[in-house]
């Protein structure tokens, strides 16, 4: 059985590349496709099974990071895309893909609100863009993806605006009672803390968030950054290393779920 | 038709950059003042733009409905405020400006085809009692390079 | 001007013109051109029977100019140096570059050197049909005028030369090393200047971070150096390294190809000296314009070419540079010829001349020789991935450049005039040492002070050039594209400096490439003989430090000189030059690629007098790894594990971190003994290959003390140290200084951590090298030193690092 993932990219997508190896090392057939593809109808939503919007600076992140893309989305793929959110299909943003996520309200994409945008991800507090690695939490395991992960685990960041900014904290809270709040920032011990922990004052600590049926995931680090063992941040220290790194995780769990989706449909 | 399209930040959410240029006045020992304000400029011109147009890229495309407010001037008619002196930072005739071709862009993805012109700006609000050359000075020093750029005030 | 009414043909009167009226033309014209350029210019046309037109004295000028044609390391020099005895010692070079730096290359012969001096970058093998284009260049002027767009665009310009290396190789990192002058102190408007430094520095940070982020290339390694030599000449150097498949090497250029120029379209940025043609202000358009890039359309262009590439669309590419499309297109049909339509360039403006066309300088375009029958393929691939090109022309077959505006003739001149015409600058070079002046003893009682060491150590490690630059390196994205297997920020935290980067290059190979640079300019007011050795030895270290061997290195040289007509300065240059021959060749690494930039000089209207930046010369040096899971970094790893120091230490405190503190010129530059090293240098690769060597860092700036803090900032442990066994040579022993031995910056020299468990294994097999074990790693989060005299200094390593970390502040 092949599992089609299609990795969408624009002007100014970075992360397409990698983002794709990591697909395949999942045991997917990763496909690359120009955002202008899939509006001429050159390539269908509907044909793959996973859909990834990898990191980058999507239209040089004019504007703002990830609206431009968002606007794109949204007025040119809106039916395609609720279509396949619908079916239960994976489809993950990360980073520049959260942004666009957050931005065309496909997350937290709450039932019945059609699009809504309710939370948003702002400049980091820090006034600069952030290259480090954190760790993460996972504070609800809702999301199928996040399966086999350890509770709190390293991954790499790279955003100069990826504070998250909910419309208002009793909205966040209702997020986080329903699992919507997939990762948090923390520190190697697992506990909240600030800068650089925190890499960009993200409200809530929040790193990643699902939708409420768990198929679309977003988050800012880059999971396919750690995908391989070598790419973390200081694998010289360590006497033995994993075959994969811990963000190949995500992409395992992806796979599978896409391959589970296949078999019933 | 020109309008022009005022992006700025809500008044609970923190503006870092405004921060740190308050920090560079200091620095520079200019009198104080109450603080700075950062955002973004927008023109948008167009023989077929119409007011509603207008509206909608302001609300779907140029501003983040939660932490952004955009308010929209039609040819330059802002009310002014006192006690706040504003200044806006263009790029020069000749020199790129990439964020207008993706407006453009965006417009199009919204329906728009109307806008025939973009520009944009940096726009900053310098809030309490300061003088006029106090601005331009701080200005000319911190915000802009006149090779590239020219300045306006109100 | 009315386009439609007016003739585009403009030609400049010439051929009566006196000397005297050829250099006032030439300067009215901001030609730059001298007495021999202008009167062989003269001949060519006088011999034609007319006159030249302003597009065609452009275009010599452009290619014919220092930027293009690098005419003072071609130049012939006659170079006079005073001996230590103050005898003259005379020595005549036909052409300074050819018989230095590139003779080295010859003479190696490596057959791994795959392209170099030719192309756009040195190109070399490594893992099988895999190929690493390399190039690193400066952006000096533009920075200094307008540094957010100026350094931007130069890291643009770098990462164009990689897309047009071979047939376009992928950008995999960047690299970028700054020099300024320290940031406090500094204010616009000090002697005419512009922008204050602070300004100029932030300005090109932000600049190169940009543009690198937005292009999703990485950026891994690089430097800031401060020094008050470098006030109103900053300069800016941008590398990045490609990887591209062997069979992508090999271009061409075929007569009926077609010019297809792709990209951004064409406006009146960067033309030089165009003050004379007052007609192009009519539109409003300013008549030269500082230019800010746009990424994105780089990066569209990029992934849009690659494409076309592997399906073998077009034949040859080049970037559109310096001199725009003058100097593409020439370039590209050397040997062919070329013919060139300019009425379908794409503009962004109208009322543009001709000449302001061809020679214009908008960034973010490429040229292509393409096959006809591929135009069609090609326009589809590129418009898919919405990037513009435009057929300009075709190459021909007849040894000429011609270029057209609709049906007028605005140039028609020789390839080989063009290319082969310029005059030989003949120049004169002069050099000799400067007076001795010996290192500075401290006082009796602060020998006897230990507190006094300590402070010296906290000083230094606060001085700008040696502080942690963490808040810098962390604004740009280094590890996009998921390659970056050793980081330029290592350790436990991710705070220790890296000494080379590696990349990894495309799964499942686990072979990778390491990248370093050297840099010392300061040395250069002792010797720049020995500043260049010390620049190609420290950029080695950096690559032997993690793993690399010397067998495999590539150098890159770029040097920043003042005027080369000064023969004080042209004799810096030369004196370089030499080391860059005699080192390279000792160590057996070619260099690949080079540039160069001079006149970085400041000129006081007032009182006519000259202030020249420091002759600098920056080294990038670049290995492929085989294996890169064999690799390691600077971080001490294990208390309880013994510190060597590798390299012997020498009274070399000249240029040093610490002599700048003492502010003095007094003591003796570090030289280089290849010979020595080159054999530790094996050694210590081989210790490194068998897992006997678990961190390692080289001795650089602040010497072996900055080196052991950073160690131990890396790994935030603890050590101790015993300075009387660390290797010194005699005299250095005698003296019995413990400040110099912990700060002196001699050459050759490395702190390795090996595990007890190795440890016999590590010293048998370097017998006969100058090492000895000098102490051990601690838990204690001290560092602790005994010195020659037994007296015991202590710093807490918390202390050591903020003193680091905060030495300079944004």
């Amino acid at each position: 059985m092949i599992v089609r993932a299609l990795v969408i990219r624009c002007a100014g997508t970075n992360c397409d590349e990698e983002t794709a190896w990591s697909l395949e090392e999942a045991g997917a057939q990763p496909d690359r496709v120009h955002v202008n593809r899939l509006v001429r109808g050159e390539k269908k939503l509907q044909d793959y099974d996973i859909v990834v919007i990898p990191g980058g600076f999507s239209y040089g992140d004019d504007i703002a990071s990830g609206k431009v893309l968002a606007n794109q989305l949204l007025n040119r793929l809106r039916s395609p895309l609720e279509e396949f959110v619908k079916s239960g299909r994976p489809l993950l943003g990360i980073c520049n893909g959260f942004q666009v996520l957050v931005k065309c309200g496909l997350l937290p994409g709450l039932d019945g609100e059609d699009f809504r945008i309710r939370v948003t991800l702002a400049e980091n507090d820090s006034g600069r863009f952030e290259c480090r690695w954190s760790y993460l939490k996972v504070a609800s395991r809702r999301c199928p993806f996040v399966k086999g992960l350890p509770s709190v685990f390293p991954l790499p960041v790279a955003h100069g605006e990826g504070k998250f900014v909910p419309e208002s904290s009793s909205f966040l809270t209702a997020l986080e009672k329903r699992g919507q709040v997939v990762f948090k920032y923390a520190d190697a011990h697992g506990r909240l803390a600030g800068y650089p922990w925190n890499p960009n004052g993200s409200v809530g600590h929040v790193a990643g968030l699902c939708n409420p049926a768990g198929n679309v995931l977003g988050l800012m680090p880059h999971p396919e950054r750690h995908a391989f063992p070598h790419q973390h941040s200081h694998w010289t220290r360590l006497s033995r290393q994993p075959e994969h790194g811990v963000g190949f995780q995500i992409f395992k769990n992806m796979v599978r779920h896409a391959m589970e989706w296949k078999e019933r449909n | 038709m020109n309008w022009r399209v005022f992006v700025s930040l809500k008044p609970r959410v923190i503006d870092h950059r405004g921060r740190a240029l308050e920090a560079e006045w200091r620095h520079a020992k200019l009198p104080s003042l109450d603080g700075i304000g950062t955002g973004q400029v927008y023109e948008l011109s167009g023989s077929g733009l119409s007011d509603a147009d207008v509206q909608r890229l302001t609300e779907s495309l140029l501003t983040d409905p939660i932490t952004q407010t955009g308010e929209i001037v039609y040819a330059d008619h802002r009310p002014t405020r006192s006690g706040v002196r504003r200044v806006r930072i263009w790029p020069k005739p000749g020199v790129s400006d990439p964020p207008a071709e993706t407006v453009m862009l965006g417009a199009r993805d919204l329906g728009c085809d109307n806008i025939e012109r973009v520009r944009t700006g940096f726009a900053y609000e310098f809030r309490g009692p300061v003088s006029r050359q106090d601005v331009k000075t701080f200005c000319e020093r911190y915000l802009m390079n006149d090779l590239v750029q020219t300045m306006e005030m109100e | 001007m009315n386009p439609a009414a007016a003739t585009h043909r403009i030609e400049i009167g010439f051929a009566d013109r006196s000397p005297d009226e050829l250099m006032e033309l030439s300067r009215g014209r901001g030609l730059s051109l001298n007495l021999p350029e202008m009167a062989a210019i003269q001949k060519y046309f006088n011999a034609l029977g007319r006159d030249p037109t302003d597009a065609e004295l452009e275009t010599l000028a452009q290619t014919w100019s220092e930027h293009c044609n690098h005419k003072s390391f071609r130049a012939s020099v006659t170079h006079t140096e005073k001996d230590e005895l103050g005898m003259d010692r005379c020595r005549k070079y036909k052409n300074l570059l050819k018989e230095t730096i590139m003779r080295v290359t010859e003479e190696l012969r490596r057959p791994w050197c795959v392209s170099v001096f030719k192309d756009n970058a040195g190109i070399v093998s490594y893992d099988g049909d895999r190929a690493i284009a390399f190039k690193v260049e400066t952006h000096n002027h533009p920075s200094a005028l307008e540094p957010y767009g100026g350094a931007g665009t130069g890291l643009g310009g770098v990462i164009r030369d990689i897309m047009g290396a071979g047939l376009g190789a992928r950008p995999i990192a960047s690299t970028d090393v700054f020099c300024f002058a320290p940031l406090q102190g500094q204010k616009r408007g000090d002697r005419g200047r512009r922008l204050s430094t602070r300004r100029i520095f932030h300005g090109v940070v932000s600049g190169v971070r940009d543009y690198g982020n937005r292009m999703g290339i990485p950026t891994v390694n690089g430097a800031v150096y401060f020094d008050e030599d470098f006030a109103d000449n900053p300069l800016v150097f941008c590398g990045t390294v490609g990887i591209l498949p062997v069979s992508a090497v090999h271009k061409e250029v075929r007569p009926g190809d077609r010019i297809v120029m792709v990209g951004g379209r064409v406006g009146r940025d960067g033309i030089h000296g165009a003050t004379f043609s007052s007609d192009s202000l009519s539109d409003g358009i300013p008549s030269s314009v500082v230019q800010i890039g746009n990424p994105i359309v780089q990066k569209k262009m990029m992934d849009a070419l690659l494409q076309a590439r592997d399906r073998r669309l077009y034949r040859g590419v080049t970037d559109c540079g310096a001199g725009g499309l003058s100097s593409a297109v020439g370039e590209m049909g050397a040997e062919t010829g070329a013919s060139v339509s300019l009425e379908r360039v794409p503009l962004k403006y109208t009322g543009l001349t001709p000449w302001e066309i061809w020679l214009s300088e908008s960034q973010e375009r490429m040229v292509l020789a393409v096959p006809p029958e591929n135009m069609d393929e090609l326009r589809l691939l590129l418009s898919d991935e919405d990037v513009e090109c435009s057929d300009i022309g075709e190459f021909t077959d007849d040894g000429r450049l011609r270029v057209n505006y609709r049906d007028e003739r605005i140039v028609d001149l020789k390839m080989s005039f063009l290319h082969d015409g310029v005059p030989k600058r003949q120049l004169k070079s002069f050099w000799s040492p400067p007076p001795q002046k010996a290192f500075p003893n401290p006082t009796l009682r602060a020998l006897r002070d230990s507190t006094h060491l300590q402070s010296i150590l906290m000083k230094v490690l606060a001085a700008p050039t040696v502080a942690s630059k963490e808040w810098i390196i962390r604004q740009y994205d280094h590890e996009v594209q998921g390659r970056t297997v050793l980081k330029p920020l290592v350790g436990v935290q991710q705070r220790g400096p890296g000494d080379a980067a590696v990349l990894r290059g495309d799964p499942p190979s686990m072979a990778g490439v390491a990248v370093s640079n050297g840099l010392c300019p300061h040395f250069s007011r002792w010797d720049p003989y020995w500043m260049a050795a010390s620049a190609i030895d420290e950029s080695i270290r950096n690559l032997i430090a993690v793993g690399a061997r010397l067998d495999r290195v590539a150098l890159l040289d770029n040097f920043c000189g003042g005027d080369p007509q000064t023969p004080k300065c042209m004799g810096e240059l030369v004196r370089a030059a030499q080391a860059c021959y005699d080192v390279a060749l000792a160590y057996g690494t070619p260099f690949i690629s080079g540039k160069d930039s001079l006149n970085n000089q400041f000129v006081d209207r007032a009182s006519g007098g000259k202030r020249s930046i420091p002759t600098t010369l920056l080294v990038s040096a670049i290995a492929g790894v085989d294996d890169i899971r064999r690799l390691i970094t600077m971080d001490f790893k294990r208390a309880g594990n013994w510190i060597y120091v590798l390299g012997t230490t020498r009274d070399e405190l000249g240029g040093s971190q610490y002599g700048r503190l003492l502010n003095t010129p007094g003591g003796e530059v570090p030289r280089l003994d290849p010979k020595e090293t080159i054999v530790l240098y094996e050694r210590l690769s081989e210790a490194i290959h068998r897992g006997w060597v678990v961190s390692c860092h080289d001795c650089s700036d602040g010497g072996l003390g900055v080196a052991l803090a950073e160690m131990a900032i890396g790994g935030a442990m603890g050590l101790h140290v015993d300075l009387d066994r660390v290797p010194v040579s005699p005299d250095l022993k005698a003296q019995e200084r413990d400040d110099k031995i912990l700060f002196s910056e001699s050459n050759g020299r490395f702190v390795a951590e090996v595990p007890s468990t190795q440890a016999r294994r590590f010293e048998g097999h370097l017998q006969g090298v100058s090492f000895a074990r000098v102490g051990q790693v601690r838990e204690n989060g001290r560092i602790d030193m005994v010195g020659l005299t037994r007296g015991k200094y202590s710093w807490s390593l918390r202390q050591v690092e903020t003193a680091w970390r905060e030495g300079l502040t944004p």
